[in-house]
């Protein structure tokens, strides 16, 4: 290493100035790149370090909250409200049943006539997780019906959330009223 | 000696002048030069280059140079180059004797002490550290300069006068009274000196001060990024310390998921409130006893059927209306396929963002 370094020494000390120059100036290109580099890694490892104490401070503040009694109790509330308010099943075929009995009974409670109520498809979700249920009931319609339905609606305990409605009122026509809902489902862990 | 008894000027305390004897005046009379080094005029002599006007500058100082060279009085002579009005002042002194006692540094620093007195005009006498220099000034440049041991003889003077040309002001008769000016501290005139080419060597070391400047600046980056990098791992750690105790308290574990399954509920049922959208609508119609024939309302809009025809509402007035409401935005009325009858359509505004409608309208 000793030896190669003496080389070095030797070599350079015999070079013309001129070839020293250039030895120098790509010294200074490769140092150049060096800090460019070097600038680059030190903005984004310095964006690291900031969303990493942002991270850290959001999960010391999570942690302040959900370590208060008041606020465990507050979504403790809040939480059987979710399980009271949705469809809690097993499995999505008892689930889009039960939802679409209780849709045809708030239809009825509302005194809409010729009634039809079809449940689409599942929204794809992960087990645990909240799924909504997506129904489209189809009945005659009358403004005091509608109003009725929505009221009913509105005092269930299962959360319906309407999505679309359409209401065709065409003269010399029967006036129909689709809308399209959605409900929460919960699925339930089957039972050993 | 001349017959005249002027004391000589001293140097200033930060000056040292080396003189013809190689010795060295200074205030405190050191023998060890510290601080700038001046050469006593006894050691310099001096020389104008008359120069065409016509010529740049680089092509002056490339001249200057070349007659510097070819003028070299020295076997080994040492050259400061000036730009003056005229040309330039050639100032030359013998390198060998002046190196002498001088250390190799301050060698490359060497001045005339007659550059550190204040410039004049016409014709002068100053009085040196040693010796006496006659001068004749012009238009603010120095054209001629001579040294005397002793103060100038009439003779000496005439001879002096004689070999200025052209000289604009007319030469006294007799030698003027020596002046004794104290030495000036700043160098003004380091900013007309006509420096060496750049050489290869000079390449080499700017290319090498700017690797070394950026190889600096790597470094201080490199140790930024070190330290940014070890505080993003002590956050890591400090973070996953909380989830820790998070995961391992049962209170809070419950406490974590009831408020997912909170998040996942209204997430669920997020979204633009359609119906309350239509019933805005529905009231805007009724304001203007309008009827819809048919309308729809859904996450991306509102659509309705009117039955009327563009002459029979004011349209315009509907228009502004449905815009006014919360959540309508973008309304475009659209004459129907069926006769007397009016379609509107709307978007729907969710809140807090801007209404996809009017995107990529012209403002």
């Amino acid at each position: 290493m000793k030896a190669a370094w003496r080389e070095l020494l030797r070599k350079l000390r015999a070079a013309t100035a001129r070839e020293r120059a250039g030895l120098a100036l790509v010294a200074a290109v490769a140092a150049l790149a060096a800090a460019l580099a070097a600038f680059d890694w030190a903005l984004g490892a310095g964006q690291e370090a900031r969303d990493g104490a942002a991270r850290r401070a959001d999960a010391a503040a999570v942690f302040t909250l959900e370590s208060s009694r008041v606020f465990q109790e507050r979504l403790a509330a809040e939480t059987n409200k979710v399980w009271r308010w949705s469809i809690v099943e097993t499995s999505e075929g008892v689930a889009l049943a039960q939802a679409v009995a209780a849709l045809e009974g708030l239809a009825a409670q509302a005194g809409l006539g010729d009634v039809l109520v079809t449940a689409d498809d599942l929204a794809p979700r992960e087990d645990g997780a909240v799924s909504s249920l997506s129904l489209t009931l189809n009945a005659d319609f009358d403004w005091a019906g509608f109003l009725r339905l929505l009221q009913a609606m509105e005092a269930s305990d299962l959360s319906v959330t309407p999505e679309a409605v359409e209401v065709s009122t065409i003269p010399d026509e029967a006036a129909r009223l689709t809308m399209s809902v959605r409900a929460p489902f919960l699925r339930e862990a089957p039972q050993p | 000696m001349g017959g005249i008894n002027l004391k000589q000027p001293k140097a200033s305390q930060s000056m040292r002048v080396l003189l013809e004897s190689g010795t060295f005046a200074g205030a405190d009379g050191d023998a060890q030069p510290v601080g700038a080094i001046l050469l006593s005029r006894a050691l310099c002599r001096f020389s104008l280059y008359r120069a065409s006007p016509e010529l740049s500058r680089a092509h002056i100082a490339r001249a200057v140079r070349t007659h510097a060279e070819a003028n070299a009085p020295f076997v080994e002579t040492g050259t400061l180059l000036l730009r003056s009005p005229h040309g330039a002042e050639m100032w030359y002194w013998d390198k060998a004797q002046a190196s002498a006692g001088v250390s190799p540094k301050a060698l490359t620093t060497l001045a005339p002490e007659s550059l550190f007195r204040e410039a004049g005009e016409g014709w002068r006498i100053l009085a040196c550290v040693e010796g006496f220099e006659a001068q004749y000034w012009q238009e603010g440049g120095l054209v001629a300069s001579t040294w005397r041991r002793h103060a100038f003889t009439r003779e000496q003077w005439i001879a002096f006068a004689l070999g200025v040309e052209a000289a604009a002001h007319e030469p006294p008769d007799t030698p003027p009274a020596p002046t004794n000016t104290r030495l000036l501290t700043h160098a003004l005139w380091r900013g007309r000196e006509i420096k060496p080419p750049l050489t290869w060597r000079d390449a080499e070391t700017a290319a090498a001060s700017f690797a070394l400047c950026l190889s600096g600046l790597a470094a201080f980056f490199v140790g930024q990024g070190l330290h940014f990098e070890e505080d993003a791992r002590a956050s890591a750690r400090e973070t996953a310390a909380i989830e820790e105790s998070i995961a391992s308290n049962p209170a809070l574990r419950r406490a974590r998921e009831r408020a997912e399954l909170l998040l996942a509920f209204n997430s669920a049922n997020a979204g633009a409130d359609a119906l309350t959208a239509a019933a805005d609508a529905l009231s805007v119609f009724k304001q203007f006893g309008v009827e819809a024939e048919s309308w729809r309302a859904d996450q991306s809009g509102f659509h309705a059927i009117l039955s009327a025809s563009i002459s029979d509402i004011p349209l315009r007035d509907v228009v502004a209306a449905l815009e006014a409401t919360p959540l309508l935005c973008g309304v475009e009325p659209n004459l129907s396929s069926r006769e007397g009858a009016l379609e509107l359509s709307a978007a729907l505004e969710t809140a807090g963002a801007t209404c996809a409608a009017d995107r990529g309208r012209a403002p």
